[in-house]
């Protein structure tokens, strides 16, 4: 809770427009750090997209080759049997996937994303309103 | 505060507007030239705009604020000079003597009186201007400067007899 000062000190004087000066560094600050955000948010973005497109064809066809592709048909063609050797289709399933085509495309995927929601929150942050 | 977090970039420019007189005077009391102050006023404002996320609900804006503002111009102090902080008066003044210096200080000639709090180490200085000037509660100033309540207590009291004394003899760095 406030009080009237005890000690009278000699006033300091407040230099004119001084508030207004920092209004307006604050305001160019936040206006270069959301540009760098944009920036940085697109060439992740490229740079993701561009690796995702061969990566997931590597992916598709490293499935399509394996036996995993041949295992999901027979779950989803057979699921009487499937439920019955569900732990063998599943530890051939799991030999036979391409954990590291799977990873890449996952984490290519990932990075996609979080550079389209810095992109959306950049642009969506409105700067500092000053009144003119 | 909470208004800006939640998106309300309007919400700056008036804390800015609103707070930036109390802050240059404070900080001004440390660093004692305009252009000094107002680079140090500048960067406590950009702080609150970059660390915004870190002003949790329930919080106080003035002591953070202050908080900021203070470190920000003790940082500026120490890189100019180290400063020292070696206080002259024991620990042994008693809290009905507190009245009766603040009354005996407050007689004094204003010019003297600011020349004598401005050559205090800084945290006596910051204690006597944060209760006397800016008028936060004994709390608030230990939100400021991140000490405990009877820290902040203790650091007055002794700030006001070494100012004291100060305006007895002169100022004693």
């Amino acid at each position: 809770m406030n009080k009237t000062p005890l000690l009278r000190l000699s006033p300091v004087p407040v230099p004119a427009g001084a508030a207004e000066r920092v209004i307006a560094v604050v305001e160019a600050r936040q206006k270069t750090s959301r540009l760098w955000r944009i920036r940085l948010a697109v060439s992740t973005g490229i740079v993701s997209l561009g690796g995702l497109v061969p990566v997931g064809i590597s992916l598709v066809r490293d499935i399509a080759s394996s036996h995993a592709g041949a295992y999901l048909s027979l779950v989803f063609s057979d699921t009487s049997i499937a439920l019955s050797y569900w732990k063998e289709i599943g530890a051939s399933l799991l030999e036979s996937v391409p954990f590291l085509a799977l990873t890449g495309t996952l984490a290519l995927l990932g990075l996609l994303l979080w550079s389209l929601r810095l992109a959306a929150r950049s642009i969506a942050t409105p700067l500092v309103i000053t009144n003119a | 505060m909470e208004a800006y977090q939640k998106g309300d970039s309007a919400v700056l420019p008036l804390l800015i507007r609103r707070y930036f007189d109390a802050i240059y005077r404070y900080v001004y009391r440390f660093v004692r030239t305009p252009a000094a102050a107002e680079d140090i006023v500048q960067e406590t404002f950009i702080k609150v705009w970059k660390y915004s996320t870190r002003f949790k609900a329930g919080m106080t804006f003035k002591p953070w604020l202050y908080r900021i503002a203070h470190n920000t111009a003790i940082d500026y102090l120490r890189k100019k000079q180290p400063l020292s902080l070696e206080d002259t008066v024991e620990d042994t003044i008693a809290d009905d003597t507190v009245a009766l210096l603040e009354q005996s200080i407050a007689r004094e000639e204003q010019e003297r009186l600011t020349a004598a709090i401005e050559s205090l180490p800084e945290h006596y200085r910051a204690v006597i201007l944060l209760r006397n000037e800016e008028g936060l509660t004994f709390e608030a100033i230990g939100e400021v400067l991140g000490k405990s309540l009877n820290t902040v207590k203790s650091l007055y009291r002794r700030g006001l007899a070494l100012l004291k004394k100060n305006l007895e003899v002169g100022p004693q760095e």
